[in-house]
């Protein structure tokens, strides 16, 4: 290891130091919120300055495993946001129910290191390490609230499926390293770009193992199964997190591995990711319609919305011109979707605050006359998740939907099942919004307060969340270049 | 002021952000304010007035050059091909619109202070207003026709916010619902309107698009004069022309300052300046044109006999502003473009001055409408008097008086570019106006009092707060005309002076391409000839209208003494017992609208409702407990046993690979 290398991997570095500095804090002032929210926070902040500063450059480092590049800052800088809202959302909610902030930030820190990890990977194993790394505080959170016994089936369940499906992901790595002879991104490519014999039976189970593990990991239909139960059981705040950082975790994994690596062998898998997205989006939005339980509905949503966005990566696969339209309209979908579904469960979080509260759509009804406030925002994340102009979600669909037409082929048939599902799911989320506003509450509730955290929480995601929406063309253009860094050059 | 011009694209956008900053902040906050709620709203105005008298400076100075001001602000959809400029555009037509807008605006706010102090719902009435005020602005500042389209629903929206605004009487919810619908019919021609330009151009940019549009006329997809007609048809939907004026009157359950500004001097415009907006569209296509004449000059004719025999102030009111909005109609269809202009910018201040007098004279009489129990209030609110009378004389179209010279020019154009049939309804209608406006007159402030013995002695003035504005809007009524006219006809002759008016130079960029298209030339204005002959038709017919009033209504100017003959009327309208009962009952047309849409259509309904129930709903049941099933049937999936998961799992993955090596099968 060169000093070179230690500069290149300094944010990762970086990232580590934060979540021991949150560790060690809170080990001088146990069980208190404040310090921890400081520390992380401004931690992060410094983290992101820091990831900005050194992406500017493309580097390399460890022989070629590793490369910082836009890809790599585009999604660093999106793991810390979304690290960050996670922390901020969290105490209002963590507190009542006696759970310390302390471990949880820095699990979540351990995470996002992960995440990051994989952002920058350009060797298979180190993939797998990241992803390890993503996943496993991701069990623990799950199962933060240990008296809870929900939270704990929940986790468990979590734990031994997404250990299974790993153990399957990293088989179908090791068929390519047999056939290739090396876990090098560049080198495999280069290996599968000049097959002797054609594509071989061996290579297609290598296929079908990691295209199992990963769909697992993005929770894409049928291997979807974990989900519901683990956000349900999940402390709120986690769900939130679980929604949007291991899944934009995972579809990093997929761009390396998919686009970079398994490039040359679309041909070969674009058939299945086709049958996987629709699958995704249907089933996703058909289960969805019929939950009352709003943590429970997004869960499903959020299946959904891997679907929309494995229709980013079909498009750019079946685009026989070699556009990475579908590629950057993937990456503008992750950062809307994180911050409109992470804005989405804070007001949860926020209502569960009074411990004992459900959420059940009933504990809705009434919000709007209640808390006016987050009852607007709560509908300015629903109309984004729907998909209604001028918000993030609506040009994260509709550059989906617009990359998708332009490839044509297979892709023409998603974009028309994208549709049908997006004008199918404006039932369910906009089912929420009449509770909120026009259905009288059963009981009583009062009226909570809460944290300035909280509230600055959900300005940053509200008002990224309409900005956009107004002016989507800088963020278009940041994914485009991101998504440019992974075509052969 | 040549200083601020290196700043213009700060400034121009400013205009709308301060009254949507406004509103956001009364959105916000107004609640905790109270009384103070007006503050920011009306300050947020008032900037924004200042700084639109400074854009309006610089536009009529030449400032921008003849092609106008171009303010790009971002990229707001770039996809493909189809591409989106948030932007802003000023040229003299906007210009125009501005002074409008923007001073009405502004005095509106400030006479609300006082219209709604009492009023539960302050912070919200202004937070209401301040939304319109974007909205509207946003329309004229657009320069792509998504944005207009936008700022079209946003003021529909307001409209409908604003007339409903007293919410829980039932009127005033039936009121805004029936604004909202009967736009929408407009706004579904407006629509079409706008993707049939997409699809002949390819460009929603309103200037390229025209440009494309007149100069590839003979091999466009859609024919110009479709294009030209659904545009027309969203204009009639929010200038209200028939069919589609019944939500007008019906808006005037709104707040009377919503009256004034919206319903009058405002958003109603928004179609005229559609139209004038797209002239040259319109010149292309003649036969549009005449249709626009046609429903204009009808629409003028046809509310004209309605507001003869109404006794709702404001309602006498609404019907004279479709009256006047059809009068510009008939301007635009027969090329009168500047005469259009010309009469909204007069229209709208002494419609909007008649309006907020009319609020005055409510707030006066305990909030009764009705001119029956009204009478000799001259005396008793005597500023509110005064300023109602300029706006009557205005709008009568008495010289010098400004709508004397904005009518005349309509009249005049109509003749000279030989539509003699929209002439002479103009001119029958000139009687009519100048009868009901002195008919309203005389039953409010002259004759004798028939006010109710308990409010008569609490009568009594508006607070300032109020009359100022009327005074404010008093001195365009009065000066205006001369003002846009001078040094051209019909004034500049008499002095032998030559050229253009003020209005006609300032717009003639604006509509230069139009009239080059129709192929018309400038003719020389003759005062002692034609021109001067209808020009004394116009006065004449102005007067006769008057003095008929007056005769059977009364008057009381200073030394003209009359009293009202009550028995007359009652004679008279006994002679034409059909055509009275017509116009009192706005000759049926809600009454068919009941007809046809609630009876008819509930009948055709009905079928549909059977149809519906029992052939769609079957289906759509059968697919909705398809859906339904299969959703609970996947649900059901989710055991939550996780050995079944890891089976499901299992199982997938069997697929998967099975899938996989078929397609490597076939493939290799």
């Amino acid at each position: 290891m060169s000093w070179q290398d230690l500069v290149v991997i300094g944010p990762l570095v970086g990232a580590v130091v934060v979540a021991v500095l949150v560790l060690l804090v809170d080990l001088v002032r146990p069980g208190r919120t404040v310090p921890v929210v400081i520390v992380s926070v401004g931690g992060l902040a410094a983290l992101a300055a820091l990831v900005a500063a050194t992406g500017a450059v493309p580097a390399s480092a460890f022989g070629g495993a590793y490369s910082v590049d836009a890809l790599t800052t585009y999604l660093d800088l999106l793991f810390v946001a979304i690290a960050a809202l996670t922390i901020v959302f969290a105490p209002d909610y963590l507190a009542p129910r006696g759970l310390p902030l302390g471990e949880f930030a820095t699990m979540l820190l351990f995470a996002m290191t992960g995440a990051m990890l994989i952002a920058a990977s350009t060797d298979l194993l180190l993939l797998f390490l990241g992803l390890e790394l993503m996943v496993l505080p991701g069990y623990m959170l799950a199962g933060y609230h240990k008296t809870d016994g929900f939270s704990t089936e929940g986790a468990i369940k979590y734990f031994l499926l997404g250990s299974f499906s790993s153990a399957i992901f990293l088989f179908g790595l090791a068929f390519v390293w047999g056939l290739t002879g090396t876990t090098r991104v560049a080198e495999v490519a280069d290996a599968l770009t000049r097959l002797p014999n054609g594509i071989s039976a061996g290579l297609g189970m290598g296929l079908a193992f990691m295209t199992t593990g990963v769909a697992f990991k993005i929770a894409a239909v049928p291997f979807h199964y974990w989900t519901p139960d683990a956000y349900q059981g999940s402390p709120t705040p986690v769900t939130g997190y679980l929604s949007v950082g291991p899944k934009i975790g995972a579809f990093a994994l997929v761009l390396r591995l998919f686009v970079e690596t398994l490039g040359p062998l679309s041909e070969w898998w674009l058939p299945v990711m086709v049958v996987l997205a629709a699958l995704t989006m249907t089933l996703g939005n058909l289960v969805a319609l019929t939950e009352d339980n709003v943590k429970r509905m997004l869960a499903y949503s959020s299946i959904a919305h891997t679907g929309y966005m494995l229709v980013g990566l079909v498009a750019y696969a079946a685009d026989p011109t070699g556009r990475v339209d579908g590629l950057s309209a993937l990456l503008f979908y992750g950062v809307a979707y994180s911050f409109m579904n992470l804005g989405a469960f804070a007001v949860i979080a926020a209502l569960q605050k009074r411990a004992g509260v459900t959420s059940a759509l009933s504990t809705f009804a009434g919000l709007g006359r209640r808390e006016p406030i987050l009852a607007i925002l709560m509908t300015l994340f629903l109309l984004s998740l729907t998909g209604i102009p001028p918000t993030a979600g609506f040009f994260a669909k509709a550059s989906v939907i617009l990359a998708a037409i332009e490839a044509g082929g297979p892709a023409t048939i998603l974009a028309v099942i994208a549709m049908l599902n997006a004008a199918a799911a404006a039932f369910y989320y906009l089912r929420v919004v009449v509770y909120m506003f026009m259905r009288e509450p059963d009981d009583q509730q009062p009226v909570l307060k809460h944290g300035a955290l909280l509230w600055g929480g959900l300005a940053v995601t509200s008002v990224l969340t309409v900005l956009l929406g107004l002016f989507p063309s800088a963020l278009l253009e940041m994914a485009g270049t991101a998504a440019g860094t992974l075509l052969p050059h | 002021m040549d200083a601020l011009n290196p700043y213009m694209d700060t400034l121009i956008p400013l205009i709308a952000v301060l009254p949507i900053a406004g509103f956001l902040f009364t959105a916000a906050f107004g609640r905790r304010l109270g009384h103070n709620a007006h503050l920011v709203p009306v300050a947020a105005v008032g900037a924004a007035w200042l700084i639109a008298m400074a854009v309006v400076y610089t536009s009529f100075t030449g400032g921008f050059g003849e092609g106008g001001h171009l303010v790009k602000l971002w990229e707001w959809i770039p996809a493909g091909n189809f591409n989106v400029e948030a932007a802003f555009f000023v040229d003299n037509l906007t210009a125009c619109l501005l002074i409008v807008v923007c001073t009405i605006g502004l005095l509106v706010h400030i006479y609300s202070i006082g219209y709604m102090g009492h009023d539960t719902g302050y912070w919200r009435f202004f937070a209401y207003l301040n939304l319109f005020m974007f909205s509207m602005l946003l329309l004229i500042l657009a320069s792509n026709w998504l944005v207009i389209f936008v700022a079209w629903e946003l003021v529909g929206l307001s409209s409908y916010l604003l007339i409903g605004f007293w919410y829980k009487k039932r009127s005033a919810a039936l009121a805004s619902k029936k604004a909202f619908l009967v736009n929408r019919v407009g706004d579904i021609g407006f629509a079409l309107g706008i993707m049939a330009i997409w699809v002949n151009t390819g460009t929603l940019d309103i200037r390229e698009s025209i440009e494309i549009l007149v100069t590839h006329t003979a091999t466009l997809q859609i024919p110009i004069a479709v294009v030209a007609l659904l545009l027309f048809a969203g204009a009639m939907g929010k200038s209200a022309q028939f069919p589609l004026h019944v939500w007008l009157p019906d808006a005037m359950e709104g707040p009377t300052p919503v009256s004034a500004l919206i319903h009058a001097a405002t958003m109603v415009n928004a179609g005229v300046y559609l139209v004038a907006r797209a002239n040259p569209i319109f010149a292309s296509a003649p036969q549009a044109m005449a249709v626009v004449a046609a429903i204009g000059i009808f629409t003028a004719l046809f509310a004209a006999s309605i507001a003869l025999t109404q006794t709702d102030i404001k309602r006498v009111l609404a019907y004279s502003t479709l009256s006047q909005l059809g009068y510009m109609f008939a301007a635009l269809g027969v090329g009168a473009w500047t005469a259009a202009i010309f009469h909204l910018m007069t229209h709208g201040f002494f419609k909007g001055l008649l309006f907020l007098g009319s609020g005055s004279v409510i707030h006066a009489v305990h909030e009764e409408q009705d001119m029956r129990k009204m009478g000799a209030l001259a005396k008793k609110i005597p500023h509110t008097y005064r300023t109602m009378l300029i706006g009557t004389i205005a709008i009568a179209g008495i010289p010098p008086l400004a709508g004397f010279f904005s009518k005349d020019e309509i009249l005049g154009e109509s003749f000279k570019n030989g539509f003699t049939w929209v002439w002479a309804i103009g001119v029958v209608v000139a009687v009519m106006t100048a009868f009901y406006m002195f008919r309203l007159i005389g039953l409010t402030f002259w004759g004798t009092s028939r006010v109710d013995h308990h409010t008569e002695p609490k009568i009594h003035e508006s607070p300032r707060v109020m009359t100022i504005p009327l005074w404010l809007l008093a001195i365009p009524s009065l000066l205006l005309g001369i003002v846009l006219s001078w040094p051209g006809p019909p004034l500049g002759p008499l002095f032998g002076l030559e050229g253009p008016g003020l209005l006609a130079s300032w717009l003639h960029p604006v509509f230069k391409e139009g009239l080059e298209i129709m192929g018309r030339e400038e003719e020389a204005f003759q005062i002692f000839g034609i021109d001067g002959a209808l020009i004394l038709v116009s006065v004449a017919v102005a007067f006769a209208g008057m003095l008929a009033a007056w005769r059977l209504f009364g008057v009381g100017i200073g030394p003209i003494k009359g009293t009202p003959r009550p028995e007359t009327v009652k004679r008279l309208s006994a002679r034409v017992p059909f055509l009275y009962r017509a116009s009192l009952n706005k000759w049926w047309f809600d009454e068919l609208n009941d007809l046809v849409i609630i009876r008819l259509g509930g009948r055709v309904a009905n079928a549909l409702w059977w149809f519906d129930r029992n052939i769609v709903d079957g289906i759509v049941n059968g697919v909705g407990s398809l859906t339904g099933r299969a959703g609970r049937g996947l649900a059901g999936i989710q055991t939550g046993r996780v050995q079944n998961y890891a089976l499901g799992i299992t199982i997938g993955l069997i697929v998967m690979i099975a899938s996989y090596v078929m397609i490597v099968g076939n493939g290799g």
